[in-house]
């Protein structure tokens, strides 16, 4: 089990040190200059563009760039007036070393602000995944229980509708309907910022809107899954002789159907979780939640490039451990999986 | 001497072909026939309507009437008027054009990229496989919004770039199922015997593994149109896909966002076309997938 963890996080090297090319090397590509960004200054002297660019190591050729990134440039001397000889000391301690860089905008280090934004994401999450499980898992059962029924194709409707429908438009006919319409929810935002201190109604109310349009997709997805796997779990030769030795047929579908119909779960966990975090995007969008798909939305719209690397970066590598202990789960709870 | 390897034909009521029989399947189901055939008069509309407005009733896509603003769906416009006093109905045919063309074309390209990719892959396996797999897996931590949004804030695509950039992006999925598959088929006893007979790696994975994972490649091509038309409408949402004045169902939407009280009609319209679209490219994958699928034909 432990050499298994232990080769599971081995494998995700490569993966991430992937993920840390393709993020750097497409914001390479970017056109527009970050010094103009940082400047905000059109009529800047070219002198002093220059210093700041040799400041910044933007001089230097991108796989430097990319290595000042990934280690950082603290064991060099940044040559400033390019004279050819080390003038300052490096700062950065690049990514390996939990250093992010410094927002262009914000101008503070980028996993500080990635940090401060992660709660707010993590608990929208968390919930519409707990509340999207249990749902999807009951109604998943129940199809497959009755599977050809009026109840089954209902439930059918109900998750290709869950599926096709757009979050954003959803959103925004929930939004129209509780908060305008009927003003008994909020519009969004995670708290009432008027009010002090913590209240959990207020809490709770602010969460109902953008939970239940997250866990339907959630819902929409694990009842299809959960469906197909039971009903293909009822066609197995145990399911035969479980029937053939008299138990009842709620017995058989509660004690063998439906434990093994849910071990394949824990392995779609993983997978799901990168839609989930792609998905947090706009769904925080529409709701004005202050989680990190804002974070990154207005980083994008104001290019601050180093803040939308580390966001990237934070959310894959995030993802990349989700799938890991997805398939650790799946291996903990299905005895047939040897290590 | 020469050996004759030629069968004689079956007689007519005999032939009954993979894919006949899918299609046979296919018009059984009701549901699936009903999707297809929305999706084909959507998809009409959407290509006949715009050159009719435009040069049959001389109305311009972004002609304005400040006296026409936030207009409720009447005889005159159908589906109301927005903010600027532009006809939806209009507005919502040109946008379904982008949605839709995103929609097939994107699929099809990356349809066709997750089936090259994904046969090689399989086929050849050892240190050509490992780096593909590399690649994929890597494209595939990184959730797919998250690409598709630093892509346009770089190079701010036109349409046609979206595209590329869409199926760029979209092809992973269907490169793993298709490697899966070819890795299942790889041992088949008559690969071994084409091979043995001379056959090339090429004449192999063209002339007798891809046939076998057309069926495959074709529901997941349907199914990822709909989440393509979901992705690019998401983008446009976020206000970094298509830009205005040009409608995509998606940025219609945000700019409803702002004026939803002077009208539902604003918001409800845009937001139905995509669900429609996407719902019926689902359905048509479902179905397809039930009418393609070997085991339960036989049954």
């Amino acid at each position: 089990m432990t050499k298994y963890i232990l080769r599971r996080l081995i494998q995700a090297i490569p993966t991430i040190f992937g993920i840390t090319l393709i993020t750097f090397f497409m914001m390479q590509a970017a056109p527009g200059d970050p010094v103009s960004m940082l400047t905000f200054n059109p009529e800047a002297s070219a002198e002093g563009t220059l210093r700041l660019r040799r400041q910044l190591g933007l001089d230097k050729p991108a796989v430097t760039q990319y290595l000042y990134w990934l280690v950082g440039n603290d064991w060099t001397e940044i040559d400033v007036d390019g004279d050819g000889t080390g003038d300052i000391q490096g700062t950065r301690r690049g990514l390996l070393r939990s250093d992010l860089g410094q927002s262009i905008i914000h101008r503070r280090p980028v996993l500080d602000l990635i940090l401060e934004r992660v709660p707010a994401t993590l608990q929208l999450m968390f919930t519409s995944l707990i509340l999207g499980y249990a749902i999807g898992i009951v109604l998943g059962l129940v199809a497959a229980a009755w599977s050809g029924s009026i109840v089954d194709q209902g439930i059918r409707l109900f998750s290709v509708l869950g599926t096709a429908l757009p979050s954003f438009w959803l959103g925004l006919l929930l939004i129209i309907l509780f908060s305008v319409q009927l003003n008994m929810l909020p519009m969004g935002g995670r708290q009432d910022i008027t009010r002090t201190g913590f209240d959990l109604w207020d809490r709770i109310a602010h969460m109902i809107l953008p939970v239940s349009v997250t866990a339907l997709s959630i819902i929409a997805s694990i009842s299809r899954y959960v469906r197909a796997e039971a009903l293909e779990i009822m066609e197995q030769d145990y399911i035969r002789t479980a029937r053939a030795k008299g138990l009842l047929e709620r017995t058989v579908f509660r004690r063998h159907v439906m434990r093994n119909a849910l071990i394949p779960i824990a392995a779609f966990l993983g997978p799901g979780l990168g839609g989930l975090i792609g998905g947090s995007i706009i769904i925080e969008q529409v709701f004005s939640w202050p989680g990190m798909g804002r974070l990154v939305v207005t980083a994008m719209l104001q290019r601050d490039f180093p803040l939308i690397m580390g966001s990237v970066l934070f959310s894959s590598v995030l993802f990349v451990i989700g799938l890991i202990i997805s398939d650790i789960l799946y291996g903990v709870l299905d005895p047939r999986v040897r290590f | 001497m020469a050996i004759n390897l030629q069968t004689q034909p079956l007689a007519k009521d005999e032939r009954r072909s993979f894919w006949g029989n899918a299609f046979r399947q296919l018009l059984r189901d009701k549901l699936t026939l009903l999707s297809a055939i929305i999706l084909i008069v959507l998809t009409l509309i959407c290509i006949a309507g715009p050159p009719i407005v435009e040069y049959v009733l001389n109305v311009d896509v972004d002609n304005t009437s400040v006296r026409e603003r936030y207009q409720s769906p009447s005889s005159e416009h159908p589906f109301g008027t927005d903010h600027l006093g532009r006809d939806m109905l209009i507005r919502l045919l040109f946008g379904g054009r982008i949605s839709l063309a995103v929609a097939y074309i994107a699929s099809t390209l990356s349809m066709t990229i997750g089936l090259v990719v994904g046969i090689i892959a399989g086929y050849y396996g050892g240190w050509i496989d490992d780096v593909i797999m590399w690649i994929v897996t890597t494209l595939n931590s990184i959730p797919a919004l998250f690409l598709l949004l630093i892509a346009s804030v770089i190079w701010s695509p036109s349409p046609q770039a979206l595209v590329v950039v869409l199926s760029m992006l979209s092809w992973i999925s269907t490169a793993l199922l298709i490697r899966g598959q070819t890795l299942s088929l790889k041992h088949q006893e008559y690969l071994l015997a084409s091979r043995a007979i001379g056959a090339t790696d090429f004449r192999l994975m063209v002339q007798h593994i891809m046939p076998n994972l057309l069926s495959i490649a074709l529901i997941s091509m349907t199914i990822n149109a709909g989440t393509l038309i979901l992705l690019e409408s998401g983008l446009s949402f976020l206000g970094f896909g298509v830009q205005p004045p040009t409608p995509t169902w998606g940025n219609m939407l945000t700019e409803s966002r702002t004026y939803f009280d002077r009208g539902l009609h604003l918001v409800i319209f845009p937001g139905l076309a995509i669900t429609v679209a996407v719902l019926c490219f689902f359905l048509l994958g479902d179905g397809l997938r039930d009418a393609l699928d070997p085991r339960k034909i036989n049954k």
